[in-house]
């Protein structure tokens, strides 16, 4: 997974290299909370946690609830969450679920 | 091979086509003492000439020179090929054309002779050509006549159940002409039908004959009232004891040279009532009007023609509401396999095909005889309307370890049975399939192990509908859905999120068994 910080260090992007399915949601776990507790991303002054969705073609239930975990934690920093998302199907799954409440969905 | 002597076997025409008089005067003077009937020709088109005008009487070989002022001696090979394919050739050529000849030469083997011609090396060529001539007649013969089997077996599988519209539907691709494969009908009463489905060890002519033979005993056998049981019975005996008994090897007791396995479905449509004997066959798939399939038999039994105490399974069921019942040979299991496919869904495909009149690319390079028989057990006077199976699977606790290979699976099969699909109907149905699979692996099985989740895939055509159905053996639990969709969306707790996706996705969910079984529709109709 990769991630890049803005020049002004306000926007955090963690690129998800494809599905957020159960098969690979607790080593994508592993690899985003790694990053976001990493102690130069800990201590950035980041406001906006933009999760690049843009490869996933499913996300389910796991990979849902691994969504639900990083979006709490940029809460503990004030932080907001955007998805940028590409497949109609995984937005409407978002949606039906009411993630599209905690998090701002933008189709890219 | 020992050339022939020809003056044996009455005289063999050999047409002889040279430019120069010389040679072929030569040529055919040796050959005619020899006892051939030499005919001679001076050129491409005299040549062409005189075979035209002896096709009645067909020539055993031809020997001809390479060049020749209206053409070459290869021109008229290949003119030949299209009249007769069967027909050997000798090239006669001189110092450096036989590389040239060898290179151009597309239409097959042929011999070559130097020229200037040795007498004895000519005899010799000619007496061999015409050997292959007769070799390449007699398997062409033989060809014929297993293309005619087979026609015959085409036949004899496609007339029968179409004298039964909308009951009984096949498909059938056999890997070569002929094959073992069969399927009869009886009529055993006004709305009593019995449907024999049998798959003969072997793709050759020797089980296309035990196949007929299995056919002549059950059609007597079911004629004069005997139950179908006690058929299966006989011809396991025979099987045993006259067929492989007649072999001449001293341990021909325990030699096993041909099998049968056959399955019959004794269909009342009256009494609504279905009934299956099965001796070796893949276990049949019955599905009611309302989408549940079931396996007609718990068990796998072994063919006729194995061991004396023959384990013919049953397997009987109410068909009430109509349903169908499927059953193929094992040939589309193992097709099915390697397209990583349900034999269902393959199946759906098979049989729409051949409505269609379409042969299926995959099927070239299949290398089983591949039998598909759905039966229609709807009653008279109840509308069409079931819900025909696409996927019915059953898993234990291992499987939610592979559930990306199952979901690949599902969208391979679907795709298979039905190419037009939607694709956000599809990512809706696997998503909430994954959701209720790995649910029901989870709590289901967890905690017994030993008993199976079933998935369900069937489709109504006439509303577009696919239902998929799942059953885990758990004891399910309460859900409260007003109360976990709110604290899924307001205090982001991290769990039930699949039940309401669940819940939310299909056209229609049903739970029941609090939630142990779960029932989602999707409408196929494109908004």
């Amino acid at each position: 997974m990769k991630h890049t910080l803005d020049l002004q260090g306000k926007t955090l992007t963690l690129v998800v290299p494809g599905d957020v399915i159960s098969t690979n949601a607790d080593s994508l776990r592993k690899e985003a909370f790694g990053i976001l507790d990493s102690e130069v991303i800990a201590r950035a002054d980041w406001q906006t946690l933009q999760l690049d969705l843009r490869a996933a073609n499913m996300i389910d239930s796991m990979g849902l609830n691994l969504l639900v975990s990083i979006i709490k934690l940029a809460r503990t920093r004030n932080s907001k969450v955007v998805g940028l998302i590409t497949n109609p199907n995984v937005q409407r799954a978002l949606c039906f679920t009411r993630l599209n409440t905690q998090m701002e969905l933008i189709a890219a | 091979m020992t050339p022939e002597n020809p003056a044996s076997n009455g005289a063999k025409r050999v047409l002889v086509v040279d430019d120069d008089a010389g040679i072929r005067l030569l040529i055919s003077h040796h050959l005619k003492k020899k006892g051939y009937d030499a005919v001679v020709a001076a050129g491409v088109s005299e040549a062409q000439s005189l075979f035209n005008l002896n096709s009645e009487t067909r020539f055993d070989a031809v020997v001809t020179d390479y060049l020749m002022p209206d053409g070459t001696g290869l021109d008229l090979l290949e003119w030949i090929k299209q009249k007769d394919a069967t027909l050997a050739a000798i090239f006669v050529t001189a110092v450096g054309e036989r590389d040239l000849v060898k290179k151009s030469l597309r239409t097959g083997a042929c011999d070559f002779l130097d020229k200037p011609v040795q007498i004895q090396l000519l005899l010799q060529a000619v007496a061999q050509a015409i050997d292959r001539t007769h070799r390449q007649r007699e398997l062409q013969d033989a060809e014929s006549s297993v293309q005619e089997v087979g026609k015959l077996q085409q036949f004899l599988l496609g007339t029968n159940p179409a004298s039964l519209p909308g009951t009984v539907e096949i498909c059938w691709h056999p890997k070569h002409a002929a094959g073992g494969d069969l399927v009869n009908v009886f009529h055993l009463g006004p709305e009593r039908l019995l449907v024999v489905v049998a798959d003969v060890s072997g793709h050759d002519l020797k089980a296309g004959f035990i196949s007929a033979f299995f056919q002549g005993v059950v059609r007597g056998m079911i004629e004069n009232g005997t139950p179908i049981n006690q058929v299966f019975s006989y011809f396991n005996r025979f099987l045993i004891r006259e067929w492989s008994g007649s072999q001449t090897d001293r341990t021909s007791q325990y030699d096993v040279s041909a099998s049968v396995s056959v399955c019959a479905f004794d269909i009342d449509l009256s009494a609504r009532h279905l009934a299956v004997w099965n001796s070796g066959f893949p276990i049949p798939i019955f599905t009611d009007c309302n989408g549940k399939s079931k396996r007609c038999g718990e068990t796998a039994s072994h063919p006729l023609g194995w061991f004396d105490d023959e384990a013919t399974t049953f397997f009987d069921q109410r068909i009430d509401c109509g349903g169908y019942a499927y059953a193929w040979t094992d040939g589309l299991e193992d097709l099915a396999g390697e397209m990583g496919v349900s034999p269902l869904s393959l199946s759906e495909n098979l049989l729409r095909a051949k409505r269609d009149g379409i042969t299926p690319s995959f099927l070239k390079d299949c290398g089983d005889d591949i039998l598909v028989v759905r039966l229609n057990l709807a009653p008279k006077g109840v509308a069409a309307g079931s819900f025909k199976p696409l996927l019915f699977e059953e898993y234990f606790s291992p499987h939610g370890l592979q559930i990306d290979r199952l979901q690949s699976n599902w969208e391979k099969s679907l795709q298979t049975a039905l190419p037009g699909m939607p694709e956000s109907k599809m990512f809706d149905l696997l998503l909430c399939s994954r959701e209720a699979v790995i649910n029901g692996i989870k709590y289901g099985c967890g905690a017994n192990p030993s008993q199976p989740c079933s998935y369900e895939v069937t489709y109504q055509p006439e509303s577009n509908l696919l239902r998929v159905t799942i059953n885990d053996p758990g004891l399910g639990h309460d859900f409260d859905w007003a109360g976990h969709e709110k604290a899924a969306e307001e205090e982001l707790t991290d769990s039930h999120r699949g039940l309401i996706l669940m819940n939310r996705l299909p056209d229609f969910t049903k739970f029941e068994r609090d939630g142990a079984s779960v029932t989602m529709d999707f409408n196929l109709k494109q908004p």
